[in-house]
């Protein structure tokens, strides 16, 4: 991004209220505020932002008084000088045997005072941060070749500082990561450290800042993957050269393609949802996943379309399997032609094309990484493909009408519904956000306003689990809102499609007036163009679906609740 | 409108958003009330960036109005 662009971002954002970013470093800010503005302005559309940045030369200060500023967000930048000034190059300093000796002591001290800063940062604060992105400076008297015994001392205080914040929540950039984008000898701007203190060219900056606003604002990951075979998933054409024709190893120069099945294997293992659209013979197919020597195995892709009929169906049939929306799926295949086939029928999918040089694979995987990446992997993702081919056999199981009241009664259901809010479990934030058809409102809520929404006096937020003889379904429903004396006031309630069917609604609205021992439960009910299911759910209790909290009383929905046969159990305790 | 001064006017407009192009043209650091010492900084920055230069410390004060700033382009 180019300044001038992102200062029309900057100047180009909404009227309206906004969120605050502070940015916490100890150097002047400049460009970097610009551009981090501008990147996060980008990756939050829908809200204006406001950066606010604190004092020159303290980052230690600037953190420990980050909590007044009353931010959402904290961006924290390291850079040398905030480990022992001598480290900068604006101010004169002496570099010896000495002095080297003082300053890596210096820098366990200022480490000690930033690491507890870090630990005393608000967990509803979103917190991300870097260490130095700059060459090391030249201080040491050896060749730059040679790693100093300064710099190695240095680095092992940086590793240990990093270890001890990481348990803190805080979101650490990835060297790794910027290295790829920005090389390092084009950070260091001499001249702009010396006219402005910003020590960042203009091309860091904005790679530093982009960084940051993927950590900070991420975007939601993509859900499900719908992969080619041919010369994608393997090299060779299946139906020509016959099941043992095809390759994906070293010997066989097709390496490349086993890396792919490797990352789409460790995809699914991580609770990402892979499927196969292949015009091909079904049969050959089989016998390729039966292969020994095939990484991806059966168990990690659900649907199979292996048919000759267009791969836009095969992509449309899929997301009703998966039962998520297109938006939230790639298509991967070699050819161009099918990839502007489904493109075509389904512009909401992202359509990758495989690389035809192998030199191209290495790259592609890291962009498969980008679009499903994650902070962390829950037991709900492990078992997501699971409860799909669970859900396919309850279907098979009650047939297309509803289930019959002794099927409900045999089903040995259970609900665990854990009311602990400290810390809060990320998937009753990923729930909420995603959950479309059972949806009391359809409102989202960013990860900072509901840190601090839970930490609200009277607030309560249950995150449901559900399991019954067909097997878990991981945690499936939140309902979130305050209790006052006698009245339970849900402001959020989700349910996760493939818990449909099962009552489990009807248990969570009773447990709300058991467990929280109120007469009355008031939602906060508004009609989307998808909460269709949840209308139907509310609908005994009310004669007209519109806009207004609706009351239910204890009484009124004991009248119109089915039997009811699941047995609950709560996590009381704060974690 | 040459090419140099249509981009030069860009920088400006980025900086400057509330001002119509003929007010950009016109614009100096005496006359723009939010022309303060970051918005030089910022301006200089933009037109390294914009025109391929290197503008050295010692010239940054030549950089006081948008003929100003086009004149140096022009002579680069």
């Amino acid at each position: 991004m180019k300044l001038a662009e992102a200062l029309r971002i900057v100047h180009g954002a909404m009227e309206g209220p906004s969120n605050r970013l502070y940015l916490a470093c100890s150097f002047e800010p400049l460009h970097l505020q610009t551009f981090l503005h501008a990147h996060c302005q980008q990756a939050r559309p829908g809200r204006r932002l406001e950066v606010c940045k604190g004092l020159y030369g303290d980052l230690a200060g600037n953190l420990e008084s980050s909590e007044a500023r009353d931010a959402e967000a904290l961006a924290v930048v390291m850079e040398w000088p905030d480990l022992d000034p001598r480290f900068g190059m604006r101010m004169p300093a002496v570099w010896n045997a000495e002095t080297m000796k003082d300053m890596t002591q210096e820098a366990g001290r200022r480490l000690n005072r930033l690491g507890a800063a870090f630990e005393a940062l608000p967990s509803r604060v979103i917190t991300a941060a870097c260490l130095p992105t700059l060459p090391f400076p030249p201080v040491a008297f050896t060749t730059p070749a040679l790693a100093s015994e300064l710099e190695l001392e240095i680095e092992e205080k940086l590793a240990v500082f990093r270890r001890r914040i990481a348990s803190s929540g805080v979101r650490w950039l990835s060297a790794n990561v910027l290295a790829i984008a920005s090389p390092a000898l084009a950070r260091y701007d001499f001249k702009s450290d010396l006219a402005t203190g910003l020590p960042y060219s203009l091309t860091h900056a904005s790679h530093l800042a982009s960084a940051f606003a993927r950590l900070l604002f991420p975007p939601l990951p993509k859900k499900g993957i719908v992969t080619d075979l041919d010369n994608t998933l393997w090299d060779g054409i299946a139906g020509e050269v016959g099941p043992e024709g095809v390759h994906w190893d070293l010997d066989h120069k097709a390496r490349a393609h086993g890396l792919y099945q490797q990352v789409l294997r460790s995809l699914s293992e991580s609770g990402v949802l892979v499927a196969v659209a292949s015009k091909n013979d079904p049969a050959v197919v089989d016998k390729i996943f039966d292969r020994e020597d095939f990484i991806l195995r059966r168990d990690h892709a659900f649907p199979l379309e292996v048919h000759w009929g267009p791969k836009s169906s095969s992509v449309e049939r899929i997301a009703k399997v998966w039962n998520i929306g297109l938006d939230s799926i790639v298509f991967v295949d070699d050819s161009a032609m099918e990839c502007a086939e489904v493109a075509r029928a389904h512009p909401q999918v992202e359509c990758l094309g495989f690389p035809s040089d192998p030199a191209g694979v290495e790259a592609f995987c890291r962009r498969l990484r980008e679009l499903f990446g994650r902070d962390r992997v829950t037991d709900e993702d492990r078992l997501r493909l699971t409860s799909i081919r669970q859900n396919q056999e309850w279907n098979a199981a009650t047939g297309t009408g509803e289930a019959n009241e002794d099927f409900i009664a045999g089903l040995q259901a259970r609900l665990i519904v854990d009311t602990r809010r400290n810390p809060p479990d990320p998937r009753a934030l990923e729930l909420l956000n995603k959950t479309n058809q059972f949806n009391l409102n359809g409102r989202r809520r960013d990860e900072g306003e509901w840190r601090r929404f839970l930490e609200e006096k009277g607030a309560f937020c249950w995150l449901v689990s559900y399991e019954d003889r067909f097997g878990p379904l991981g945690k499936i429903a939140v309902l979130a809102g305050r209790h006052k004396e006698n009245l339970a006031s849900v402001e959020h309630w989700v349910m996760s499609c493939r818990a449909f069917s099962r009552r489990i609604e009807f248990a969570c609205m009773r447990q709300l007036f058991e467990a929280l021992l109120v007469q009355t439960v008031e939602l906060d009910f508004a009609p989307t163009p998808r909460n269709g299911p949840l209308q139907v759910f509310l609908a005994p209790w009310r004669e007209k679906m519109d806009s207004a909290k609706m009351v239910v009383a204890s009484a009124c929905f004991e009248s119109r609740c089915p039997p009811l046969h699941h047995t609950t159990k709560e996590l009381l305790n704060e974690r | 409108m040459n090419d140099n001064r249509q981009r030069l006017l860009q920088c400006f407009s980025s900086l400057f958003p509330q001002l119509s192009p003929p007010q950009l043209e016109a614009a100096t650091l005496d006359t723009v009330a939010n022309w303060d010492s970051v918005a030089s900084v910022t301006l200089v920055s933009m037109i390294e960036e914009e025109f391929a230069v290197s503008v050295n410390l010692d010239e940054y004060s030549q950089f006081n109005s948008f003929e100003a700033c086009l004149r140096y382009v022009e002579s680069q």
